[in-house]
């Protein structure tokens, strides 16, 4: 009888560790996925790169070394950067999007050209779409470091091997660059 | 814009005139109504009694279905000639009046009869969708506000049954108010908005956590894409779709609110019993009541400018 009792708990816990082991992995993919999509924003960004730097050289040779920048790193392919770049080239591309906004400012011409309003369109779709997949890829972590902090999927989790995940912090400058598309409301 | 109760002020005097002419209309048609109810009931109990005789169980039966069905259709016969003045002379005005005053440039229009597409409601993913399924509509009120154009009707989502002998059953779906607008941003999948949680999720579809609490609280979000739904429920937007709610309870009156985000296009529908914009033979057809409907079209019209919808910074124009 104490054998039977025995087999029951172990099955009963071996059946309690596979679902709760499921779920983590299941949840852990979600927040890989969400990053995945970041990545992918980030990506359609990089792709704006060109035309960018295109529409501000067409109109001044000056104060345009962030272009170059951004430019230089557009020379390689996505695929083949390591984050540290991707970072870097995000960082890039947020202090370029500003001076893009402060040139049109300048040059009325700019400004008022189709060229410019597309591509103005197009830099705020991505950066709302990039903030979007950032706010998800913070839900899934959110989502993910609950389940792995709640009894008792913490006592699974730590013998599994599930660590906790950071959320992404949005800094200041992004905050400032989220005002700037404001400054454009028709 | 205008405040509200000064341009309804504006518009009130032409009104009271076509509202003393309904109510002359309305209290000369109550005795023809009745008469005619009357001399009709009478008859037909009395033709209906040649073929059934004259006992008490069918003299009961014959007056309880007769009677109240040919009161019934007397009563909705002149209301509805009332209801027509209403529509005809009133309506229009104000809806081209608010239309103006939102820098509509032709004012918005407005038409007694509507179609309501019933793929919108089946595209919607608001309800499960039925074959022999179809839609109803009037009061429509379509415009447009610089870039955005919308659509306001009542209307209703119907479906039919039908049993083994052939009887056929209607199962209504959806009633109530019905706001169609375009939305400023593209997207290609489905999200739901609901202040009345559906009960049941559709299917490709999972709920969708965001991070304004006062949202949360009032709407139940699914979508079938996380991210893009956190596209379009942007922090701003979460904030005004709570004030939204407010002020459409405080005008509707109603609490059941539904959106649906497709087509890159937004649908509100607000679940009501009431039947708005119409006139009654047995009450007098005020000001109040007409400043009622009045703050109804401004307050579902204005949803544009409470959402922002012309605020076209992405690549949609």
């Amino acid at each position: 009888m104490g054998i039977i009792i025995l087999v029951v708990v172990l099955a009963v816990l071996a059946l309690m560790g596979i679902g709760i082991y499921n779920s983590l992995v299941s949840k852990r993919n979600n927040v890989k996925n969400a990053f995945a999509t970041i990545d992918v924003m980030l990506k359609k960004r990089f792709d704006l790169i060109p035309n960018l730097v295109e529409t501000v050289k067409q109109f001044t040779q000056h104060e345009t070394e962030i272009f170059d920048k951004v430019a230089a790193s557009h020379g390689a392919a996505y695929s083949s950067l390591s984050n540290s770049q991707k970072a870097e080239i995000d960082a890039n591309m947020q202090q370029a999007q500003r001076s893009f906004f402060a040139i049109a400012e300048q040059f009325p011409e700019l400004k008022s050209s189709e060229n410019y309003r597309q591509l103005q369109g197009a830099l705020n779709e991505t950066e709302e779409q990039l903030s979007a997949a950032r706010r998800g890829y913070n839900a899934a972590v959110t989502e993910y470091n609950t389940s792995i902090q709640s009894f008792p999927k913490n006592i699974f989790a730590g013998a599994m091997g599930f660590a906790e995940e950071s959320l992404l912090q949005i800094g200041e400058a992004e905050k400032a660059n989220v005002n700037v598309g404001d400054l454009f409301k028709k | 814009m205008s405040d509200i109760n000064s341009l309804f002020s504006s518009q009130s005097p032409a009104v009271e005139q076509v509202l003393s002419e309904i109510e002359a209309t309305r209290r000369a048609s109550l005795f023809p109504c009745f008469a005619w109810a009357t001399v009709v009931s009478v008859a037909s109990c009395l033709f209906t009694f040649l073929f059934t005789g004259i006992d008490t169980i069918s003299v009961i039966t014959v007056v309880a279905i007769i009677c109240p069905v040919v009161f019934w259709c007397f009563i909705s016969y002149y209301r509805d000639k009332l209801s027509a003045i209403y529509k005809a002379d009133v309506l229009p005005n104000l809806v081209k009046a608010i239309g103006l005053d939102m820098g509509s440039e032709q004012g918005f229009q407005y038409e007694t009869n509507c179609d309501v597409p019933v793929s919108n409601f089946r595209d919607c993913c608001l309800f499960p969708v039925h074959s022999d399924d179809f839609t109803e509509g009037e009061d429509l009120i379509t415009g447009k506000i610089d870039k955005t154009d919308f659509k306001f009707c009542e209307a209703s989502y119907q479906y039919d049954t039908e049993d083994s002998d052939g009887d056929k059953t209607q199962h209504t779906v959806f009633e109530g108010l019905y706001f169609d607008a375009d939305f400023n941003k593209y997207f290609q999948g489905v999200t739901l908005l609901c202040t009345v949680p559906l009960g049941w999720v559709p299917k490709n579809f999972s709920k969708v956590e965001l991070e304004n609490a006062d949202f949360c609280k009032q709407f139940t979000v699914y979508s079938t894409d996380q991210v893009e739904a956190r596209y379009i429920l942007s922090t701003a937007l979460q904030e005004r779709l709570v004030n939204m709610v407010k002020t459409l309870k405080n005008a509707s009156g109603e609490k059941k609110f539904s959106i649906s985000f497709f087509n890159s296009r937004m649908l509100l529908l607000v679940s009501s019993g009431t039947n708005h914009f119409e006139a009654s033979l047995f009450k007098q057809l005020k000001i109040e009541r007409v400043r009622q409907d009045f703050q109804l079209i401004y307050t579902m019209a204005d949803v544009i400018n409470e959402l922002n919808l012309n605020t076209r910074i992405w690549t949609k124009q």
